[in-house]
């Protein structure tokens, strides 16, 4: 079946609640056209970096990415060690998704 | 320039969001590298942590990963300590509380807290269009940063931002503190403070005030020195060790220094003791106490108080005993840039003497023993509670900034040193003197000055390499025009000379090595 779904920097969102049997599957998208640009990136942040750093930052930019890695691939916490979320977290975290779909709505 | 980094860049950061990952971590690591301040604002904490959850989330469902929300909070939290330990807090200020009439309140909030900034100084890093298509002037993003040319780095010649930065959570608590509970004039914190300091001394009492100068005036109104009087005193110090003499309607008598450390030479004190002489007053200047003993035991002979004006040395020790604690009265600065100062005037007494601190405790409130009634003269004189809150917010970091400058003022002196033999090795003439410390001495290096046969070409020189400079003192005392009057002072040959040669370098515990490196190289540039 074919489903609406709002493309917002990056992210498709349907626009009403689905319900999928697998957190993860293919699904084919159609884009208009007219919406198509070429292949150059949209912002500058976007682009291949355009400037040049020193040496000596170079050096501290592939540092702080190597900490970075370091965290991002340790092994998580075992989840029977953590506590629970509490009330007030999973309501931010609602909120959150809420916020997200009134300006997603704007 | 500081950069305050909006939730999307530190997401980006943190999530390691391609593309943005690599412009924002380029940005803020040249920033730390340009010595720029990288900032967070405490009012994002929740943002950052909900929308970091978010994404990690949505990343773990694009791998097909299983982890739970708890699993992935904790990431979160993991990730965003690390992110900021390197970082400043910004504080939401109450200004920054009411924009729910805004389009974005938190935005709002973000654009608001720069201007508690210098305009210019700081910019918000970002990639949200709005902003910056609504503010240009206070938005950059992360490649814009990055393609900025860089700015002269200046080296600041007392580094009080630094240390702010470093005492930055005490500071705004204290300051916070006595806003809150109102008691400006004479509250807890200088109740607080005058403890600590007596402690810190290893005196039974301090008498805080409302300036260093003060505290002179103050010490020599409560030894009842006045019109007719003389104290003898150094001319190579600052204007207020004589103003205050003469203010009373004393005679400054003007005794020379000893060279080697620009100190009083006590040697020359007992000859210009006279039937009028009703105090000695040494300055223990540039951080290192004066020949406490000798002159003491000077006074002692001749039964004179001896006032130790320690605005430069609060923190040294003579003989193992700390600066304020060596004679009669002790007193200090705590002008901001003295080696312990506030964020405005104020200065300290210290006094075993029971009798001269409680004339010293009413001379500084207009000469009152209990409201509204004055047994003596007395002034306004009492250091403000915000003052005394900021300084214990400072003492909590004293005693480490006291090794730093006395490393920093030793390195210096190596560097020199060795400099000067490398020159002194290719027939260069050796022309820098720099600080003698006597051995019975710590200093806390409140200046680190040195000897130079052209003064005013250095100092040109250094400031066009953009290194200040500074001279603790261009004229002493003894030739000010306001002393032009004073009769029968003898000849000071010492500090004439002293005051031609010495220049002061950039100095403080925060001085960086590669910092310092460079200053020394200009001196030989």
């Amino acid at each position: 079946m074919q489903i609406e779904a709002i493309y917002d920097h990056g992210y498709l969102e349907f626009t009403r609640p689905v319900l999928l049997k697998h957190d993860r599957i293919r699904i084919v998208v159609e884009v208009p056209d007219e919406e198509l640009v070429d292949s150059t990136p949209s912002t500058p942040d976007m682009q291949q970096p355009t400037y040049e750093l020193p040496p000596e930052v170079v050096l501290m930019a592939k540092r702080a990415e190597e900490k970075l890695d370091q965290i991002l691939n340790v092994p998580l916490p075992d989840d029977a060690d953590l506590p629970p979320l509490t009330r007030k977290q999973l309501d931010r975290i609602e909120a959150i998704a809420l916020r997200d779909q009134i300006r997603d709505g704007r | 320039m500081d950069l305050l980094i909006d939730v999307n860049v530190a997401l980006d950061s943190c999530a390691k969001r391609h593309p943005y990952y690599a412009p924002a971590r380029d940005a803020i690591q040249l920033c730390k590298y340009r010595g720029g301040r990288l900032w967070l604002y405490t009012g994002s904490v929740q943002t950052l942590e909900y929308n970091l959850f978010k994404e990690l989330r949505r990343i773990e469902a694009e791998k097909g990963g299983n982890a739970t929300s708890r699993q992935l909070i904790s990431r979160c939290r993991t990730l965003l300590s690390d992110f900021a330990q390197d970082k400043h807090w910004l504080a939401a200020l109450a200004g920054e509380g009411p924009v729910f009439d805004s389009p974005d309140p938190e935005d709002e909030q973000l654009i608001r807290s720069l201007d508690r900034f210098a305009p210019g100084s700081i910019k918000l890093l970002t990639r949200d269009q709005p902003l910056l298509d609504a503010h240009p002037d206070k938005t950059i993003t992360p490649t814009q940063y990055c393609q900025r040319p860089a700015e002269d780095r200046k080296i600041d010649f007392i580094d009080l931002k630094a240390q702010q930065d470093a005492i930055r959570p005490q500071l705004e608590r204290n300051i916070h503190r006595v806003l809150h509970h109102g008691q400006y004039i004479m509250g807890p914190e200088v109740k607080a403070l005058e403890e600590k300091l007596a402690t810190y001394v290893g005196v039974k009492h301090c008498i805080t005030v409302s300036s260093g100068t003060d505290t002179l005036l103050i010490a020599m109104m409560a030894l009842g020195i006045g019109p007719g009087d003389e104290v003898i005193t150094t001319p190579f110090t600052f204007i207020a060790t004589g103003e205050m003499i003469a203010l009373l309607g004393a005679r400054p008598v003007f005794v020379d220094i000893d060279p080697h450390t620009c100190n009083i030479d006590p040697a020359k004190i007992e000859v210009a003791i006279t039937p009028k002489t009703r105090a000695i007053m040494p300055v223990s200047l540039y951080g290192q106490c004066s020949d406490m003993e000798a002159i003491n035991a000077i006074a002692s002979k001749h039964r004179l108080p001896v006032i130790e004006d320690a605005a430069q040395s609060f923190g040294a020790t003579y003989k193992g005993r700390k600066s304020c604690a060596l004679s009669t009265i002790g007193s200090t600065s705590f002008f901001p840039s003295k080696p312990l100062g506030g964020y405005g005037d104020g200065g300290a007494l210290f006094t075993d003497d029971d009798a001269i601190a409680k004339a010293m405790r009413e001379i500084r409130v207009h000469g009152q023993d209990r409201r509204y009634h004055h047994p003596r003269i007395g002034i306004n004189g009492r250091l403000d509670t915000l003052q005394a809150a900021i300084i214990l917010a400072k003492l909590e970091r004293f005693d480490w900034e006291v090794a730093k400058r006395q490393k920093v003022g030793a390195r210096y002196t190596t560097l020199i040193n060795t400099h000067l033999q490398l020159e002194a090795g290719l027939g260069v003439r050796d022309n820098i003197i720099t600080p003698q410390i006597e051995t019975c001495n710590t200093s806390v290096y409140a200046q680190y000055t040195i000897q130079v046969a052209d003064r005013d070409a250095l100092a040109k020189r250094l400031n066009e390499a953009g290194i200040p400079t500074a001279v603790h003192y261009p004229v002493p005392l003894n030739e000010q025009p306001a002393f032009s009057q004073l009769e029968s002072q003898v000849d000071t040959p010492h500090a004439k000379q002293m005051s031609q040669r010495v220049i002061s370098l950039p100095m403080g515990p925060d001085l960086a090595e590669a910092d310092q490196e460079r200053i020394v190289v200009s001196l030989y540039a």
